[in-house]
């Protein structure tokens, strides 16, 4: 039989793990504009399963294998529609004349564009431990409770994911040089 | 080792220009407004909040607009049951009461102008809420259609619930709280109850039953509310209340209850939020018997 859930606790539940989820979910590549129905996915699995859960575990863990499979599934879906899952369509390019400021800003959008390129090319359980581990600042350890995988299968993980980060960025290194040569010869 | 240490870390084996690209990826937080408009969201997924607060807003029959139930994934067993009042019915569903499973389930229609009216009644198992959508009847003589959802599920007071965490919410809020609080549907408990709906001479005299019943009902409720609350006891008051809430959703006694809730929030420290829900509801209900005892906590105008 299936007991009612307790509000109380779930509402807390909710507010103490909302950001997380959201910054999952975004990490694990679900496009921004999905960002809110991906949420609400899985805060009502949440809500359905609350009473079952057992609290001897870390909620985290729960919550985050959550956001996996919402991510995963939006993933399948999208790619079964052709979709991009980038949200941004057209290159940036720098405009002439322009200050530091939107130097910098043009610069760091390139280089969100370059890191989720780099997330897009890792396998999903790859991309969950190099999230989890580089952005989301958890330990090995930490990151193989939440997984609830062995260690050595994060390091593992790991280890390749990186390969492909560096492999991504590197592209994007002789972009911004050039782009950043090309700005500073203009002025 | 060293290929565990994070590469945002200067000792690590990461380039600065790797450490830049992943820095691009430290804000992913969610906007401010996101977390209240996911939770807002969910609770119309459930099928149940915004139906109510539509219900609460019914201030006469001949102003019912529909409320498009948008319950996405609810899960929540419904069994619908549909009678006519056929013939030159004068009226317009006006109260619909209805009890839940073990109860049987009853309404009340009262004569209008429609030349027909069409009731459908869904009997919503473990909703823990009744929520209505009504049209107002054509003068013209067409069909007049109303929905009524009801729980039918017995009102679970959660143990735990905290005035901390509720009631710092403004009224929309609250009453979203009290959606999610509802008990989930079980599996099998679909309702069985077939109304007792008769030809529609008999339903005046057993609505009217009904109706009694149900403001006895609400008014000890209410009582024992009070009681909790005047005695201090805060979380006990609260949680009666948000029962209240749940079970009486087209409340006879919305004010009394309102009254409560905002005193409920004055005396347990939150003085913003009961200062909000003390204007809107002297804003709402002005020559209300109430209005006195709200006013002051309602802060300057």
């Amino acid at each position: 039989m299936t007991q009612p859930p307790d509000l109380a606790a779930f509402e807390a539940a909710y507010r103490e793990h909302f950001a997380f989820a959201w910054r999952s979910l975004r990490r694990l590549g679900v496009p921004e504009r999905d960002l809110g129905d991906a949420a609400q996915d899985v805060f009502l699995i949440v809500y359905r399963k609350f009473a079952e859960f057992d609290f001897q575990r870390p909620l985290t863990t729960w919550i985050y294998a959550i956001c996996l499979r919402v991510a995963s599934n939006r993933r399948r879906s999208a790619s079964h529609r052709h979709e991009v899952l980038d949200d941004s369509s057209e290159p940036v390019e720098p405009p002439r004349n322009i200050s530091a400021a939107e130097t910098e800003r043009t610069i760091n959008a390139e280089r969100r564009e370059l890191l989720e390129a780099a997330l897009d090319a890792m396998p999903l359980e790859q991309r969950a431990v190099f999230t989890l581990f580089e952005l989301e600042g958890q330990t090995g350890e930490e990151v193989a409770a939440l997984l609830n995988v062995p260690a050595p299968t994060v390091h593992s993980r790991l280890r390749l994911a990186r390969e492909v980060f560096r492999r991504t960025v590197e592209r994007g290194r002789a972009r911004e040089a050039f782009e950043l040569r090309r700005v500073g010869g203009e002025r | 080792m060293n290929d565990m240490k994070h590469w945002l870390e200067e000792s690590s084996d990461a380039d600065e220009f790797e450490r830049a690209v992943l820095r691009s990826g430290l804000d992913a937080d969610p906007p401010r407004e996101k977390q209240a408009e996911v939770w807002a969201a969910m609770v119309g997924a459930l099928g149940v909040a915004p139906l109510v607060a539509a219900s609460r807003a019914l201030p006469a029959p001949s102003v019912l607009k529909p409320v498009a139930a948008t319950a996405k994934t609810s899960g929540l067993a419904v069994t619908k049951l549909t009678f006519v009042v056929g013939g030159l019915v004068k009226g317009l569903l006006l109260g619909l009461a209805v009890y839940g499973v073990g109860a049987g389930v009853s309404a009340l229609a009262e004569r209008g102008r429609a030349r027909e009216t069409t009731t459908q009644v869904r009997v919503a198992s473990g909703a823990g809420h009744a929520s209505v959508r009504a049209v107002a009847p054509e003068r013209d003589g067409t069909t007049a259609q109303s929905v009524v959802t009801v729980a039918s599920a017995p009102v679970a007071v959660p143990p735990s619930a905290s005035p901390s965490i509720h009631l710092n919410s403004p009224p929309v809020e609250v009453v979203a709280s009290a959606a999610l609080s509802s008990p989930q549907a079980e599996p099998g408990s679909e309702s069985k109850a077939v109304a007792a709906f008769g030809d529609a001479e008999a339903a005046p005299n057993r609505a009217q039953a009904i109706h009694e019943s149900q403001l006895k009902a609400e008014a000890s409720a209410l009582r024992d509310a009070r009681a909790e609350l005047r005695a201090g006891r805060l979380a006990n008051a609260y949680a009666l209340l948000e029962a209240s809430q749940r079970q009486f959703s087209v409340p006879e006694l919305y004010q009394e209850r309102e009254a409560l809730m905002i005193e409920l929030l004055s005396r347990s420290g939150q003085a913003g939020a009961a200062a909000q829900r003390a204007k809107a509801f002297l804003a709402r209900f002005p020559e209300s018997p109430h209005a006195a005892q709200i006013q002051p906590l309602a802060g300057p105008p």
